[in-house]
């Protein structure tokens, strides 16, 4: 024999709505949903023979319990529908039309558990209907969340208000939700879902009677002039956003059926937040916080759009993945492409108003688009060794050594080691250490073949460092090998070459290939047997592998360097120079070893104690 | 970076950096010298743990081995002490274990022994063996033992998902990956992530390069033409997808968009020089193969291609020579294929660099979508 499965209704409403919605308002949504999808149902059956509308009147019972009548002017439902879409979980009115041969795409309410999320506000659901189609007689629907309903015909003379075709529901307060029977809530939860429907939602209270949505969506109202238009746009943006956009531009796509306004952020907003858009499925609210509406790269807007075409996701959340969302996607990013480069052409004072609020959003957008990168690129800011610039200020102000060859630095850490030494060598070079900096850069060089784009390390300047002449370098060979001594433990080798700035003593340069190495041989000191063997495969692998971890060049032009040279190994010589070491590996952000902490230590001590011994020295012969 | 930054407030700053960012990358490996220069453990746990994910998923897998060699390390020296949690370690473990037989300098009896030690950790833990099982499938599928690479996923399949396991999604991209030489199978097990009921960080993005063969196979152009141009740009911004690029490349060749596909491999090539993870270098290599082969079957000699200023070929005055840049990729992708298979004892990679002549032989598909009209219509017209 066949069962059927004994739900708990109560257990079931309260999961749906806990979980599957966001919270008790829903019903609010639901039933402005229901409304919607009767007068549409209505629609195509009468054609525009009728007055759509959607009425709430808010009352007290005599026991004193707030009373909210929900009432709409659509298809209203037979006796056999009420059974089959009102008591239904995971079916409702909306399939009935969709069944009769319109497409179901027409109807928005697939998942709802409908009119029965009214539970959580209410122990009692009563829907009153008269139906466009049957007889005509008012069938009355009468549920309570212990899982019974009654259903009756109602003689007309047992009707407490007049109602012609159409739904009414009738809703008493449950303890603890009677907020969501006070006016001002319902007029904001109405206004929050049903702001775009295009037919009068009105609310009757003790305040009197209000048209909640009479404005109805701003981008499509008509206005007197373009300028009292964008006043009224931008009024709308400040309410979405809460400060006044940077500027409002219209959307309208093909694809999805979308319309709708981008807001431009007046504020920068961070590059790992997801934007968040406000989004309409047939002018109802789907949710504020949509994704993936707009193109990835587009997280300077702020969109607020309706769509009639495109499939929500089961939690109706946002919208399915598919080639109509792609496609409307690639449409909202071609309007705000065509904005921007109409602001680029028209108002390049604007432009950099915007550039400097978004760069990063703009940065990303001219990789993605060749044509705008082209648009974008020189008005884009780098930082050079000479301060901020644009692209075309630095080729600009080339000097004669350099060429026209634009040099950039992987990383922030190697810019500001490097910069020093390129500015006294004559060169300017650039940053590309910030998020997009080197891409940019790159795409520049693939965009434009005429210009060398080089990306340099720190040797770079090394090879137009300046050898010793020979009576100084006879001169200087006690030290040199001192300095050898100290630094070949350290896989380090070292130079003494001329080289400016005067001032630097020292400059460590390593290759990205040396640093891994190093990296590898810090994670070897404390990794275990199995992984210390890996990474050690892993370093002789590396193609470039040098035995060496760095090269120390040791400035011959410094006085500093000068006067220990002078000394040869004598003394203190050898820990000045292992100091001077740990020091420009500091300088290059280089992580010390155990060993070189060690001798930093050491190093130091020694120098302390030489200078306490210079101090007792002088003071004994005072 | 102020100086008197912590390695808190560096992690700090990198979570504000877009994902797979070579910046967040530069950010945490300073965190990471600044933890370890100050002696702070847990600091350094936490730097690596998060520079960990930033490496992975922006395409440095090296670095996360030498990151997890610390890791590893410390755990089993303080993690406790400190309360560490040992997920974290497992989840990385994963990656390292699906990351190790990229290099063909790792031994076989290295990685054996590291899924051994995994094997005893996720025992130790509580957890299942269906990641275990998991990524040794991958593993055997990758060095071409077909047999073992069965039994495998066989085990896999019948083992519980648990906390440690791979997503669904994850999981369903390699079936894809792995059914790839039957494309009626690869496009089923595609299905569900086509139809975008599931997705994560890396899924569709790769699943709709890997698709677009099976795709050809089978004649579906028009369908592989919107995969390819929602998929492409999914994976262009990124070194992780290095071998997801190479297969749009090579998709752009057989529908003999060669100038487009020309564009791929200027853009990416620079990736595929500087990659250590060469099995990722030798599968863009290997379709970059066949769009040098369709542009000589199509009488080109030369190509005008920016290349970087180190690289071994470099163009003359008529461009960039087809067969110099063919035998320069086939030698190196010869090299690294030899080098695999002698680590795997099979002769799966030498064998993978045979160009498939009926792919070869696809006809010319246009790339303009008809969907995609009016976006055409709107795209902003350029000043001159």
């Amino acid at each position: 024999m066949e069962h059927r499965f004994q739900v708990d209704l109560r257990g079931i409403i309260e999961i749906l709505s806990e979980h599957l919605y966001s919270g008790p308002e829903v019903f609010v949504r639901e039933l402005l949903q229901n409304g919607v999808d009767a007068i549409t149902a209505r629609q195509q059956l009468e054609g525009q023979a009728f007055q759509p509308s959607v009425r709430l009147e808010l009352s007290t019972a005599a026991d004193g319990v707030p009373v909210l009548m929900f009432s709409d002017t659509g298809v209203g439902l037979l006796e056999a529908e009420v059974h089959q879409f009102l008591a239904t979980i995971g079916k409702s009115s909306k399939r009935l039309v969709g069944e009769r041969g319109t497409g179901s795409s027409d109807f928005i309410g697939q998942f709802g558990i409908g009119l029965l999320s009214c539970f959580v506000v209410s122990n009692e659901i009563v829907m009153q209907t008269r139906s466009a189609r049957g007889s005509g007689e008012v069938v009355e629907f009468r549920g309570v969340p212990e899982g019974s309903y009654a259903v009756r015909v109602v003689p007309e003379a047992e009707l407490t208000a007049p109602l012609e075709v159409g739904s009414r529901v009738t809703l008493r307060a449950k303890a603890g939700f009677e907020r969501f029977f006070e006016a001002d809530e319902l007029e904001r939860l109405v206004l929050h879902y049903g702001a775009l429907l295009p037919f009068p939602i009105s609310l009757v209270s003790a305040a009197g009677e209000v048209i909640v949505n009479k404005d109805g969506a701003v981008w499509r109202r008509e206005f007197e002039t373009p300028i009292a238009r964008k006043e009224a746009l931008l009024e709308f943006g400040t309410g979405v956003l809460g400060r006044e956009p940077f500027d409002v531009i219209d959307i309208r796509t093909s694809a999805g059926g979308i319309d709708g306004v981008a807001l431009v952020l007046p504020w920068t907003p961070s590059l790992a937040a997801k934007p968040k858009h406000v989004a309409y499925l047939k002018n109802m609210l789907l949710d504020d916080e949509a994704e993936g509406i707009a193109p990835d790269w587009a997280f300077f807007v702020r969109l607020v759009v309706n769509t009639n075409a495109l499939k929500p996701t089961a939690s109706r959340e946002g919208f399915s993945e598919d080639a109509a969302l792609e496609a409307a996607r690639l449409e909202i990013g071609a309007a705000l492409q065509t904005y921007l480069g109409e602001l680029a052409d028209s108002d390049p004072e604007r432009f950099k108003a915007l550039v400097r609020l978004h760069d990063l959003s703009l940065k990303a957008l001219a990789l993605e688009n060749d044509e705008l990168f082209r648009l974008f690129a020189p008005r884009l800011e780098f930082e050079s060794s000479s301060g901020v610039v644009t692209l075309p200020e630095y080729r600009a102000g080339l000097n004669a050594v350099q060429g026209s060859a634009v040099y950039y630095t992987r990383s922030l850490d190697q810019f500001r080691q490097m910069a020093r030494v390129a500015g006294a060598q004559g060169f300017n070079i650039l940053n590309g250490g910030y998020v997009y900096a080197s891409e940019l850069l790159e795409r520049f060089a693939q965009l434009n073949p005429d210009v060398t784009v080089e990306r340099i390390e720190a040797d770079f300047f090394a090879e137009r460092f300046e050898e010793l002449s020979v009576a100084e370098r006879n001169g200087s060979f006690d030290f040199l090998r001192v300095l050898e001594s100290v630094l070949e433990p350290f896989g380090c080798g070292v130079e003494l070459l001329h080289f400016k700035p005067r001032e630097l003593p020292t400059l460590f340069v390593t290759s990205a290939q040396q640093r891994f190495v190093r990296s590898i041989e810090s994670a070897q000191e404390v990794a275990n047997d199995l992984f210390s063997g890996v990474l050690e495969n892993l370093k002789v692998s590396q193609p470039k592998a040098s035995a060496l971890n760095g090269q120390l060049f040791v400035n011959f032009s410094n006085p500093l360097v000068r006067r220990l040279a002078s000394l040869g190994s004598s003394g203190a010589v050898g820990s000045v120079i292992e100091v001077l070491y740990v020091q420009s590996l500091l300088l290059a952000q280089h992580p010390l070893s155990s060993r070189e902490l060690q001798m930093l230590t050491s190093g130091l001590g020694k120098l302390i104690e030489l200078g306490l011994q210079t101090s007792e020295v002088s003071r004994a012969t005072n | 970076m102020q100086p008197t930054d912590t390695p808190y407030d560096l992690l700090e700053q990198s979570y504000e950096l877009p994902e797979g960012s070579p910046v967040r990358l530069e950010l945490l490996e300073k965190a990471v010298r600044l933890a370890d220069s100050l002696g702070d453990i847990a600091a350094g746990w936490d730097a690596r743990d998060t520079l960990m994910e930033a490496a992975t998923m922006g395409g440095y897998p090296e670095k996360t081995l030498v990151a997890f060699g610390w890791n590893l390390a410390q755990f089993d020296r303080v993690g406790e002490q400190y309360g560490w949690d040992e997920d974290d370690l497992l989840w990385k473990y994963k990656w390292v274990l699906n990351s190790l037989w990229n290099f063909p300098s790792i031994t076989r009896t290295q990685i054996e022994a590291a899924f051994a030690d995994f094997q005893a950790r996720l025992e130790r833990f509580g957890y299942g063996p269906r990641s275990l099982y998991y990524f040794r499938w991958i593993y055997e599928s990758a060095r071409g033992d077909a047999e073992a690479a069965e039994i495998w996923r066989d085990q896999w399949s019948r083992a519980r998902r648990d906390g440690i396991s791979d997503c669904s999604a994850c999981e369903a991209s390699f079936v894809v990956d792995y059914s790839r030489d039957d494309p009626e199978a690869a496009l089923e097990a595609a299905k569900p992530i086509l139809n975008d009921r599931l997705r994560c960080a890396e899924v569709p993005h790769t699943t709709l390069a890997a698709i677009l063969e099976p795709m050809l196979k089978t004649e579906q152009l028009q369908p592989a033409v919107s995969t390819h141009l929602r998929g492409y740009k999914m994976i262009r911004d990124n070194q992780e997808f290095l071998i997801a690029a190479g297969q749009h490349m090579a998709f752009l060749a057989y529908t003999h968009n060669l100038p487009q596909a020309l564009e791929l491999l200027e853009r990416h090539l620079p990736w595929a020089l500087a990659t250590a993870d060469l099995n990722r270098r030798y599968s863009f290599y290997r379709d970059a193969l066949v769009l040098l082969r369709c542009l000589r079957d199509a009488g080109q000699t030369h190509v005008q291609l920016k290349v970087p200023k180190d690289f071994a070929i470099q163009p003359n005055l008529n461009g960039l020579e087809v067969a110099a840049l063919e035998a320069y990729m086939l030698s190196e992708a010869t090299t690294i294929a030899a080098a695999f298979d002698a680590r795997n004892g099979t002769d799966k990679f030498t064998r993978g660099l045979a160009l498939d002549e009926a792919l070869l032989a696809t006809p010319f598909v246009s790339l303009e979508l008809p969907e995609t009209e009016s976006a055409m219509k709107n795209k902003p017209k350029r000043k001159s």
